[in-house]
């Protein structure tokens, strides 16, 4: 240490003394408080280091991490998923580029927390494969930031974009569906659960919001009455009742045949999973329509009359006017609608599917891993965790952006 | 569809005209829509009970569109045969045995679930409101672990926090061999978790009477010294008062009634824990997960409701001399209590239909014991639909209580 | 508001479509629904089809109904194969009709969702650890072919808690597998003991560890994987003892749908050919042999192969004659498969009622001819 350095160091010194005097010790309460809280803090993380690093075996997450992330799927056709992952990564990247600036801190912690999740997959291919998907979305959210560092106006890009998430929406599923279903499992599943359960009740969604403000009352009854019993039961009793009835009731003829016309659905296409999905989509829906029903009402009735008064129809007002402007309002509270139904998917394992909460039940059915739960849970834990916290992120920022709440 | 014109003048007259008519159009779309959804029930009704009578089964409270007149099965009589299995626990001094039907059972399940939701509830919203002012505090240490602890437990599936405190926590408490009794007061173990509990003697009516009396004579005297204080201006501690009048009553009458209550403590005798009050594991881990689950949620609601009220209230408040609590307690949350009322509501349901999760934790809530009955008899539909009905009702009940609440704390206006 | 239906019937048809789009994702497969729908509309009632051998042979397919959670008898392993006792039945009936025991899709199923998963159709058999009782034999519209396992009900211990009987744990905490019948025997055999019943062996066995419970009761060959697999640090197998009392039949077996004898025979017959496989000495390693040159009579029927220059036996079941040779090829005899999965948790079978017959078991094959 030289002496040139000293006061220097005096000063930080002396800089971290006030601050945590003002912010950790201001008071006896407030320091009582802060030793309690640095207790708690020490208990929690020296049980959970010890047990990740001396107590816990990997091995179970190790051999079994293919399954972990993409179930059944087999390994010849993992490239399928590969081709996703990269379709995602490339279009965040653009997404994120266009809309805002990188946010430094979120984007090192989860960094850091991808690390533990690199240390399982061994293996050159997939790291490289990984990095890869990294190292696309680093290159588009560059590119993305270039393009609007040079154009003022993005908007026309913008809306590409939105429309381009949709067709890669449908473009995955074309992918991924030439694997037959019951071979899907894990983080995949799960996504697959969300993301489509999302999609699919987004329409139902609309349709319930606007019927629920429709002035036809029997329309009105039925939406109020399929929203409210919907959001009053357990999603675990829906997936029941897709598991257990849904079938009774489709399934005697093979099809299901109304006035003469039949459309075949065999007990073998009608699986487990469009089962979960139609239970899942119909759940959202009603979650859907209550969020829109939210976005409905921001629209400024002025705008519809004005519309009426330039002799607008009914429908293009919906169209052009009323929709596009609640959806916009509505976006971040969807994103959370998707984070709610990422997590709550989970329940499709008591129904018996090897999604990310499956396949934790599963593994621990291998002689060699018998009594491994711990380590399986909180893998999968963390794999939730990083996907729903880095879609709370992002729905934080867009209502930021979009000035959402601002009133 | 070029005819409508969407201005919605009436052209009576010719049948063509009838057809424009915008009020025959509302109707006709309507017989349709209605018949739309009659159809389609029908058809998925009448595959229904025919299946289920090819299985034997029976089809609560569905149109038995093959069946007699009504037409409707409101009687599920599986629901009267015994049992068979057993139930670890039961709330509110419920007896149940094997020997019970499955409608008994599935009444203890309910108990079970109420008892595990009303005390969730309650816990949850000191939770929520403790951290979510806790997240704006001006303790840095304090803020940032209140934040921590919203972003971990908020992004994390249920069902794995479930297994979570059941397995790392709740089930790491001492042996029942090892159990600590603190005196008697307490007793803990992973075998079940004790506290003392009153027991009632003969005088508890003419007691609880003379409460009653005890608590008319305090309100008397809370609202004297309250306008006293109005008039004079000077300080009359009403509460205080009031409190003191209370005590002495209730304090006195309890032993004119002869002491109707005593403690009862819980005690291990032969690796059992005896009298108190006493949980189960399973049941303390499905509190814990339920109130730390949802308090996440709470507290983002307090926490975003206090921000919108707006900075001026908190500083003019300051500006009067009030501490951070007074501001907080007379002025911040009335106000913002109005706003956190509805997002709460959804918050009480939540809790209350996750707490169907109790399958993971092995605590004989509604759910599971619908489905071990389930596993047993294959009654699948009246089963499900019981249960979902059952939960509907909560759910209303739960937003009726809180519509009223909320009308309550409404601005008079 | 006049028009809105226009919207409403263009979203519903967008929905439909999407909701077609994902349903269709891999309907390569879908051909067999053509033949499914012609005969099915027919009669109303599930019980009477003989098709499903049809069904099966058009999709080119089978679709067997299994566990995926336990140890021996139904997983998924690390490359994420379905493995186990109960697997490789599925495989030999795979075997028997196409020659490939490949040819087979697994479903996992819960317990609760097995028997529906059947009687309606989305699985052609179901070898799920299904315990053979009266009511589900006769009103659930199944049939049960041979049984291939022959389990019970137990009660595992800690060894050192010195209990050596059942009725020491009257009114004990018993931690329970959430099963059809286990919580109705346990409270049979103790009904004043406290059930703890858990959904998933897993959870169960922390909470056996950390001594919630006095007892483990679950099938004897589910208490046999998780005790040969006791971790070493609470002491290992000899940690736990598995009384000796067992307190419920619980015979194991393949099921179909009622009324459909064709396709009932052959997997009830495949199940007997793989028993009567080893009572003849017949393995996959020298099935060449007795195809080459079988022993007696029955064996060169079994195998569907000339007996000394004699007809071939035709079993009539609407399969290949030499169907067993594919199907001890592909999975063994049934000690091949008893060796393969249930002797590595730790289940012995000499004595036990899975012994043949000759042995003093129950394994028992009527005569093939």
């Amino acid at each position: 240490m030289t002496v040139l350095s000293r006061p220097a160091a005096t000063i930080t010194l002396r800089t971290a003394r006030r601050w945590a005097y003002e912010n950790l010790f201001s008071s006896p309460a407030n320091s009582v408080l802060t030793v309690l809280t640095l207790l708690v803090i020490g208990v929690a993380l020296f049980g959970v280091l010890r047990f990740a690093f001396f107590s816990a075996e990997w091995e179970v997450i190790v051999v079994n991490r293919r399954q972990f992330f993409v179930g059944r799927y087999p390994v010849e056709e993992v490239f399928r998923a590969w081709i996703v992952v990269f379709m995602i990564s490339g279009m965040a990247g653009l997404s994120l580029g266009l809309w805002s600036k990188p946010g430094v801190r979120t984007a090192a912690a989860l960094g850091i927390l991808l690390i533990p999740v690199f240390l399982f997959i061994r293996g050159g291919e997939v790291a490289a494969l990984t990095a890869g998907a990294v190292g696309l979305f680093v290159l588009s959210h560059v590119a993305a930031r270039a393009v609007v560092e040079w154009r003022e106006n993005v908007d026309l890009l913008r809306t590409l974009t939105i429309v381009s998430w949709l067709i890669a929406f449908l473009v995955a599923m074309f992918i991924l569906g030439e694997v037959p279903r019951l071979l899907w499992g894990g983080l995949l599943l799960t996504m697959i659960l969300a993301v489509a359960g999302i999609v699919l009740s987004f329409p139902l969604g609309i349709l319930l919001a606007l019927g629920r403000a429709s002035t036809f009352p029997v329309v009105r009854i039925f939406c109020v009455g399929y929203i409210e019993i919907i959001r009053g039961v357990p999603l675990i009793t829906l997936l029941f009742m897709a598991q257990f009835i849904l079938p009774l009731m489709i399934e005697p003829e093979r099809s299901i045949s109304a006035l003469g016309f039949s459309v075949p659905i065999t007990g073998y296409e009608m699986d487990n999973v469009v089962r979960a999905l139609a239970a899942v989509t119909l759940f959202s829906a009603a979650y859907l329509a209550e969020v829109i029903r939210g976005g409905l009402q921001a629209v400024p009735r002025g705008q519809v009359e004005a519309a009426k008064a330039l002799g607008l129809s009914t429908t293009t007002i919906l169209a052009l006017i009323v929709l596009p402007q609640a959806l916009r309002a509505v976006i971040p509270s969807l994103v959370g609608q998707f984070i709610s139904l990422f997590k709550d998917t989970s329940l499709v394992a008591i129904a018996g599917l090897t999604d990310l909460l499956g396949v934790t039940r599963t593994v621990t059915a291998q002689q060699a891993f018998i009594g491994k739960q711990a380590e399986v849970l909180l893998f999968a834990a963390l794999l939730y965790w990083i996907v729903a916290f880095s879609m709370s992120r992002a729905s934080q920022r867009l209502e930021r952006i979009l000035g959402v709440g601002e009133r | 569809m070029a005819v409508h014109d969407g201005t919605g003048v009436k052209r009576a007259g010719t049948m063509l005209g009838l057809w424009r008519d915008v009020r025959v159009q509302r109707f006709l779309f309507q017989v349709l829509f209605a018949a739309a959804v009659i159809v389609v029930g029908y058809i998925l009704a009448t595959n229904l009970t025919r299946e289920l009578g090819n299985l034997n089964l029976e089809a609560f409270p569905f149109v038995n569109v093959s069946g007699s007149f009504p037409f409707i099965n409101l009687t599920p009589s599986f629901l009267e045969q015994r049992a068979g299995f057993g139930i670890q626990e039961t709330s509110f001094g419920t007896e149940y045995s094997a020997n019970n039907s499955y409608g008994d059972a599935y009444v203890i399940g309910l108990l079970n679930t109420v008892r595990v939701a009303v005390i969730g509830i309650a816990l949850a919203t000191v939770l929520g409101f403790v951290v979510g002012v806790s997240r704006l505090s001006a303790n840095w240490l304090v803020s940032q672990v209140a934040m921590l602890y919203v972003e971990v437990f908020r992004n994390i599936p249920l069902a794995i926090q479930l297994i979570f405190w059941l397995t790392v926590v709740v089930l790491r408490l001492p042996r029942i061999e090892n159990a600590p009794e603190f005196g008697g007061f307490a007793v803990v173990s992973n075998r079940a978790i004790a506290m003392p509990w009153a027991t009632t003697g003969d005088g508890l009516g003419v007691w609880l009477l003379l409460l009653v009396v005890a608590a008319v004579a305090a309100v008397g005297v809370y609202r004297y010294r309250a306008r006293s204080e109005e008039r004079t201006g000077s300080p009359r501690h009403p509460a205080w008062w009031a409190l003191a009048t209370f005590s002495v009553i209730a304090v006195g009458s309890f032993y004119i009634a002869g002491a109707p209550l005593g403690f009862d403590r819980p005690a291990l005798e032969n690796r059992r824990v005896m009298g108190g009050l006493s949980f189960s594991p399973e049941f303390i881990a499905l509190l814990i997960g339920l109130v730390v689950y949802t308090g996440t949620f709470i507290a983002e609601i307090v926490r975003g409701s206090i921000l919108a009220i707006s900075k001026g209230q908190s500083e003019a408040a300051a500006a009067l001399g009030l501490s951070t609590v007074q501001r907080l307690r007379f002025v911040i949350l009335p106000q913002a209590m109005r706003i956190i009322i509805p997002p709460l509501t959804n918050q009480y349901l939540n809790l209350t239909k996750n707490s169907s999760l109790a399958i993971f934790v092995a605590y004989p809530d509604i759910f599971k014991v619908a489905s071990i009955s389930l596993n047993q008899t294959g009654q699948a539909v009246p089963l499900i639909i019981l249960v979902m009905l059952t939960y509907l009702t909560m759910s209303l009940l739960t937003s009726l209580v809180m519509g009223i609440v909320n009308r309550r704390l409404q601005v008079p206006t | 508001m006049k028009k809105n239906w226009l919207l409403i019937a263009v979203g519903l048809l967008v929905a439909v479509l999407a909701i077609a789009a994902v349903a269709c994702g891999d309907d390569d497969d879908g051909n067999g629904n053509g033949d499914g729908n012609g005969n099915g509309n027919g009669n109303g009632t599930t019980g009477t089809h003989e098709q499903t051998l049809a069904d099966v042979l058009a999709r080119g397919r089978l679709v067997c109904g299994v566990n995926n959670g336990v140890p021996g008898f139904g997983f998924v392993d690390a490359d994420g194969n379905f493995s186990g006792f109960d697997i490789d039945f599925c495989r030999a009936i795979a075997a028997a009709v196409f020659g490939d025991p490949t040819l087979v899709d697994f479903i996992p199923l819960t317990a609760q969702a097995r028997l529906t998963a059947l009687q309606t159709g989305q699985i052609d058999v179901l070898i799920r650890n299904t315990t053979w009782t009266l009511s589900r034999d006769v009103s659930s519209g199944l049939s049960f072919a041979t049984t291939t396992y022959y389990d019970g009900q137990g009660m595992m211990v800690l060894a050192d808690s010195g209990i050596t009987s059942v009725d020491e744990l009257a009114d004990s905490p018993i931690c329970v597998l959430q099963g059809t019948t286990t919580e109705q025997n346990l409270a049979t055999r103790l009904p004043d003991s406290e059930p703890v019943g858990f959904e998933d062996n897993e959870t169960l066995q922390v909470a056996f560890i950390e001594g919630r419970c006095d007892g483990w009761t679950s099938d004897k060959s589910q208490l046999a994987g998780r005790r040969s697999a006791f971790p070493e640090s609470e002491g290992g197998p000899d940690a736990l003892v598995i009384l000796t009392e067992t307190f419920s039949k619980e015979p194991l077996g393949p099921l179909t749908r009622d009324g459909d004898n064709p396709w009932f025979d052959i997997v009830n017959w495949v199940a007997l050919g793989i028993i009567l496989a080893e009572e003849k000495g017949i393995t996959s390693e020298n099935l060449a042999d007795h195809v080459a040159s079988p022993g007696d009579v029955e064996t060169a029927s079994l195998l569907g192969v000339s007996f000394e220059g004699g007809d071939i036996f035709d079993s009539g079941l609407g399969i290949d004659t030499d169907f067993m040779q594919a199907v001890i090829a592909a999975v063994g005899n049934y000690g091949e498969i008893y060796e393969r999965n249930v002797t590595p948790i730790g289940i012995v079978r000499e004595g036990t009622e899975n012994a043949l017959a000759a042995d003093g078991g129950l394994l028992f094959v009527p005569p093939w001819k």
